[in-house]
C-alpha cells in the first residue's frame, strides 16, 4: 500500500466519521420527544417563526427528502439559525472555535512535550526511587477528572493565594492593543491550559515509560549498547523513535477525550470556547446551536485525527515506503 | 493455586480491593450509614463547616454532604459497573466474530469499531440527555454505546492471536461449532487480557457521569459526585472547602482502586506472571 492510497482511505474514513456524525444529530432531533420545529425554533417561537423553520427544513415532507435538503444544506455550510444569538450557526461557532483551539492546542503540546521528558526520565533508571515518584504521580493525576483538577486549581490559586484570575480570557481594557491582550490572554489562559493538560500529561508519561522499558529489552539496543553508543543517545535515538509512535496512535485516539475536557475546563474557568457555548445553548435549549457544535467538533476532530494519521505515515517506514 | 490465592499475591490487588471496599459497603449499605435523605436540602443551616452533626459540613441551602457522598456511591458503582457490562456484552457482539471469520465480516465490524471511537463522545451524551431526559439509566445506556469499542478492539486482537492455537484447533477438530470455539474455548482465555481494560473503562463511565452531573445535566433525583461537585463550585468563593474535598476524594479513590484491581486481576488470571 503506498502513501497516497493510505492517504485516500484515511480521508475517506474522516468523511465518514462527519457524515455519521451528521446523521446521530439528524435522527436525534427526529426521535426527540416533542415537536422538531419547537426544537430547532425555539420554545418561545410564534407560529409564523416556526411555520418558517418547517419550511425552511422541509418537515412537512417525506422523511427521505427531509435528508436531501439537510445535507444539502450542511454541504453549503448552513448549520441552521441560533435563536439565542439571533446569528447563523456556523457565524456563532467561528467565532468560539479559534478560543477553543488556542487552549487544546496549549495543553496538547505542552503535555506531549513534558509527558516524554517525563517518561524517559522514568524510564531511563526503572524502579528506581525517580521513577516510582513519577509513575505513582502519573497514576494519580490519571485517576482525577479533568473538573476535579480545575476545582482544586481554583481553590488554591484563585481562592487561597489570588494569585490567577477566577475566569475569562483577557481583562477587560485589555483588548485595546496586542501589547496589552496577548500578556493578559496568556495570563488567563495557565489555569486551564494546566488543568487541561494533567490528564494528557498523565497518558504521555506512562505511554512514553512503557514504550522506552519495552525498546530497550530489544536486541537492537544491546547492540548499539555493544558498539559503544553512549547510554543518553542509546534512549534519545535509539529506543525514543520507536517507542513514540504508539504514542501518536494513542494521541489521535485520545483527541476525543481532550475535547471532553476542553468542554468541562472551559466551564469551570468560563473560558469564551465552543465548551462553554454548548452548555449555554443548552440552558436556553438552542437545538441548532447544539446540533452545529456536535458536527463542527467532529469536523475538527476528524481533522485532528486525519493529521495524526499522516504524521504516523511520514514516521513509520513501513507505510512510508509502501511495504 | 486457587485464583483467590493468586490475586491475593497481588499487591495492585490488594491495593485496589482495600480502595474499593469502603466505596462498596457505602453503596449496598447506604440507607444504614447515611443520616440524612441525601436529596433533603435542609437537614441542617446552610454551608456549616464539618461538625458533628453532619461530618462532612452542609452546601448552600443544608443539604448534609456526608450522606450525598455515601449515597453518591451508589450511583458511582451502578453507571460504571452497569455501563461497563452493556459495553461488553456489545463488545462480544461484534468483537469475537470480527477476530473469528475475519475477511470482509471482520473488516466491516472493525470499520464501526473505527467509527463510533472517532465521534466526540461527550457532545453526544450531552445531547442525547438534554434531548431525551437525565435519567440515571439513560445516562448508563448512553455510556455504554459510545464506551464498547476499546473493548471490541482488545476481544477482535485476542481471537485473531488465539483462534489458530493448538487447544482450539484440537477442540475443533473433536467437532466443536464455531459458537462453542468462541465462547467455551476462545472467550475464557481472553478474560485475563480484558480485564485492565474493563476496570478502566468502569473508572471513565464514573468520571463521565460525574462530569455530567458536574455541568448541571445530571438526573435531579440521585445524588452523584458531580452533582455535589457542582454545589460546592458555585459555594467555593465563600471558602466551603468541605463541598470540594470530600466528593473528589470519593471520586479518586474510586477510580484509582479499579485501575488498580484491573492490572492486579490482569496478573492474577495470566499463568504467566501469577508467581511475581
Amino acid at each position: 500500500m503506498g502513501f497516497l492510497t493510505y492517504l485516500a482511505r484515511r480521508l475517506l474514513f474522516s468523511l465518514s466519521v462527519v457524515l455519521l456524525v451528521a446523521l446521530l444529530s439528524f435522527f436525534l432531533i427526529k426521535l426527540a420527544p416533542g415537536d422538531p420545529a419547537v426544537l430547532l425554533g425555539g420554545e418561545g417561537a410564534t407560529p409564523q417563526y416556526l411555520e418558517v423553520i418547517r419550511q425552511e427544513y422541509g418537515l412537512n415532507l417525506p422523511i427521505t427528502q427531509q435528508l436531501v435538503i439537510y445535507f444539502e444544506h450542511l454541504l453549503t455550510g448552513n448549520l441552521g439559525f441560533s435563536i439565542t444569538y439571533s446569528q447563523p450557526v456556523i457565524t456563532v461557532i467561528m467565532e468560539r472555535l479559534p478560543n477553543t483551539l488556542l487552549l487544546v492546542g496549549t495543553a496538547f503540546v505542552l503535555s506531549l512535550f513534558l509527558g516524554v521528558i517525563l517518561g524517559i526520565a522514568s524510564a531511563s533508571k526503572p524502579y528506581s526511587l525517580r521513577d516510582r515518584l513519577i509513575s505513582t504521580f502519573s497514576l494519580l493525576l490519571y485517576s482525577t477528572p479533568v473538573f476535579v483538577t480545575g476545582l482544586l486549581l481554583i481553590y488554591i490559586f484563585v481562592i487561597k493565594i489570588h494569585a490567577f484570575p477566577p475566569g475569562g480570557m483577557f481583562a477587560i481594557g485589555s483588548q485595546t492593543s496586542l501589547v496589552t491582550l496577548i500578556p493578559s490572554v496568556a495570563y488567563h489562559m495557565v489555569l486551564p491550559v494546566l488543568a487541561l493538560s494533567t490528564f494528557f500529561l498523565a497518558t504521555y508519561t506512562l505511554l512514553t515509560r512503557a514504550g522506552l522499558i519495552e525498546a530497550m529489552g530489544m536486541n537492537y539496543i544491546t547492540m548499539a549498547r555493544a558498539k559503544g553508543v553512549p547510554e543518553g543517545r542509546v534512549i534519545r535515538v535509539h529506543a525514543l523513535r520507536n517507542a513514540l509512535l504508539p504514542i501518536v496512535t494513542v494521541a489521535g485516539v485520545q483527541l476525543g477525550l481532550i475535547v471532553t475536557g476542553a468542554v468541562l475546563t472551559e466551564n469551570i474557568f468560563s473560558w469564551p470556547g465552543i465548551g462553554t457555548l454548548l452548555i449555554q445553548a443548552v440552558e436556553y435549549r438552542d437545538f441548532a446551536l447544539v446540533t452545529g457544535i456536535f458536527i463542527i467538533t467532529a469536523i475538527s476532530v476528524a481533522a485532528a485525527n486525519l493529521a495524526a494519521d499522516i504524521i504516523y505515515g511520514l514516521v513509520d517506514p513501513r507505510i512510508r515506503s509502501g511495504g | 493455586m486457587s485464583f483467590v490465592s493468586r490475586a491475593a499475591r497481588q499487591r495492585g490487588f490488594v491495593a485496589g480491593v482495600l480502595l474499593l471496599a469502603p466505596v462498596i459497603i457505602a453503596a449496598v449499605f447506604a440507607n444504614f450509614i447515611a443520616p440524612y435523605n441525601p436529596l433533603l436540602y435542609t437537614a441542617g443551616s446552610p454551608l456549616s463547616p464539618p461538625n458533628p452533626a453532619h461530618i462532612m459540613g452542609t452546601d448552600q441551602t443544608g443539604g448534609d454532604i456526608f450522606s450525598q457522598v455515601i449515597y453518591g456511591s451508589r450511583v458511582a458503582l451502578y453507571v460504571g459497573l452497569g455501563s461497563v457490562l452493556l459495553a461488553l456484552v456489545i463488545a462480544i457482539a461484534v468483537g469475537l466474530p470480527a477476530g473469528y471469520y475475519g475477511g470482509a465480516v471482520g473488516e466491516i465490524l472493525m470499520r464501526l469499531t473505527d467509527l463510533v471511537i472517532s465521534v466526540p463522545s461527550f457532545v453526544l451524551i450531552i445531547m442525547v440527555v438534554v434531548l431525551f431526559g437525565s435519567k440515571v439509566n439513560t445516562i448508563l445506556l448512553i455510556i455504554a454505546l459510545v464506551s464498547w469499542p476499546i473493548l471490541a478492539r482488545i476481544i477482535r486482537a485476542e481471537v485473531l492471536s488465539l483462534k489458530e492455537r493448538e487447544f482450539v484447533l484440537a477442540a475443533r477438530a473433536m467437532g466443536g461449532g464455531s459458537l462453542d470455539l468462541m465462547f467455551d474455548e476462545i472467550l475464557p482465555n481472553i478474560w485475563f487480557r480484558l480485564m485492565p481494560a474493563i476496570t478502566l473503562q468502569a473508572g471513565l463511565a464514573i468520571i463521565i457521569e460525574a462530569g455530567i452531573s458536574f455541568l448541571g445535566l445530571g438526573d435531579p433525583n440521585s445524588s452523584s459526585w458531580g452533582r455535589i461537585l457542582m454545589f460546592a463550585y458555585q459555594a467555593v468563593y465563600s471558602g466551603a472547602w468541605w463541598g470540594l474535598l470530600f466528593p473528589t476524594v470519593a471520586i479518586i479513590i474510586t477510580v484509582i482502586g479499579f485501575n488498580l484491581l484491573g492490572d492486579g486481576l490482569a496478573k492474577a488470571f495470566n499463568p504467566k506472571t501469577s508467581g511475581s
